[in-house]
């Protein structure tokens, strides 16, 4: 690629490439023996020397291969699943959210259950169903204490739902 | 060096694209003022069957001009006091989501619950006796007196064993009825 020719150029093109990068090649590079030695050995040491380059670039390549992958598996796997139930804390109270599924995927129902378990939170709870297409139920609006929301959907649901408000933020299980 | 900082910031898009995944997915309107979306019905502290009528109406106005398809409500005999309907979803899941949290906040959210709470639950005769036998198959000394989910839920101590004997029966008695209930315990 480096032509007799065009060696300054190439020089200059070389030393901005090195400024750039973290490859040793500086200190053989600065010890010609004659001109014309020094040309070939050029080439020669630049050649030698370039063999890191793409292993290096193959190994920042594989790491951020590796990256993209638990990239993608990270945003494709949802955080919970139906069933995860748990006590969810607000700044007025704890609330327990729970859902699940009744009978077969095809012909039983899926659930979801909000309910009150301790401090002074004045909201009406709530609760709905995520389907595995995204699409929600109809919210069902409980009580203070209780909610549960109950639906068919030929299979079996991806989410409860549950608000511990109106308009409280979604709180999935 | 550089693979450290490339596998940082990997990690980090990665999070911050799973952050980004979790709260665009459905974190509704929140800019509604259901109180006051709602206070014709809820101005004088009670909502009559009339005024709960309505608002359903309403809602389900409101859902249809977002675009999609809902059937007729009809009664629940559940309860004898809510009305069921079924909304057909299509396009965008997070746009359908919205729309009908916004027809929510805008007619239901208040004036249904307080509707069904001022009235007595009254469970359809036919239900109810299945219910019952539903509920003796799993061992619940029910009395048959009881009337609605409620009561069946203070006899068996379990809610989830009603929800599923009064979801069950319901089904397989009104199979017409829209798939998703409204159970209040």
């Amino acid at each position: 690629m480096f032509t007799a020719s065009s060696g300054g150029r190439a020089d200059a093109l070389l030393a901005s490439m090195y400024r750039l990068s973290v490859f040793p090649i500086r200190a053989r590079y600065r010890n010609p023996a004659s001109p014309d030695e020094s040309r070939s050995q050029e080439m020669r040491e630049i050649k030698v020397s370039t063999i890191p380059i793409p292993r290096q670039r193959l190994s920042v390549l594989a790491v951020a291969t590796v990256f993209s992958v638990f990239a993608v598996l990270l945003l494709a796997t949802p955080a919970q699943a139906l069933g995860d139930n748990r006590t969810v804390e607000r700044g007025c109270g704890k609330n327990y959210v729970a859902s699940g599924h009744n009978g077969s995927a095809a012909e039983g129902h899926s659930w979801a259950q909000t309910t009150r378990q301790s401090g002074d939170c004045r909201g009406r709870l709530s609760a709905a169903l995520e389907r595995r297409d995204g699409y929600w139920s109809n919210r069902v609006y409980g009580t203070r204490q209780e909610a549960y929301a109950t639906a068919r959907f030929q299979d079996i649901a991806k989410h409860g739902l549950h608000w511990g408000c109106d308009n409280c933020n979604v709180t999935r299980s | 060096m550089r693979i450290v900082l490339l596998a940082v910031g990997l990690i980090t898009a990665a999070v911050t694209g799973c952050t980004l995944t979790a709260n665009t997915s459905g974190q509704g309107p929140v800019e509604i003022d259901p109180l006051q979306e709602q206070a014709w019905a809820l101005g004088d502290g009670v909502v009559t069957m009339m005024e709960y009528h309505m608002a359903v109406d309403r809602f389900i106005t409101c859902v249809r001009d977002a675009g999609y398809e809902v059937s007729g409500p009809v009664l629940s005999p559940i309860d004898s006091l809510s009305l069921l309907y079924d909304i057909l979803p299509s396009g965008e899941p997070r746009i359908y989501n919205d729309a009908v949290q916004t027809c929510n906040l805008s007619h239901i959210s208040l004036t249904e619950p307080t509707f069904v709470e001022s009235q007595s639950q009254v469970m359809n005769e036919t239900l109810r006796r299945a219910v019952t036998e539903c509920l003796r198959g799993q061992r619940v000394p029910v009395t048959d007196e009881e009337r609605n989910a409620t009561e069946f839920a203070a006899v068996a101590g379990n809610n989830q064993v009603v929800l599923s004997c009064v979801v069950d029966s319901t089904h397989e008695l009104f199979p017409e009825l829209p798939d998703v209930l409204t159970v209040r315990i």
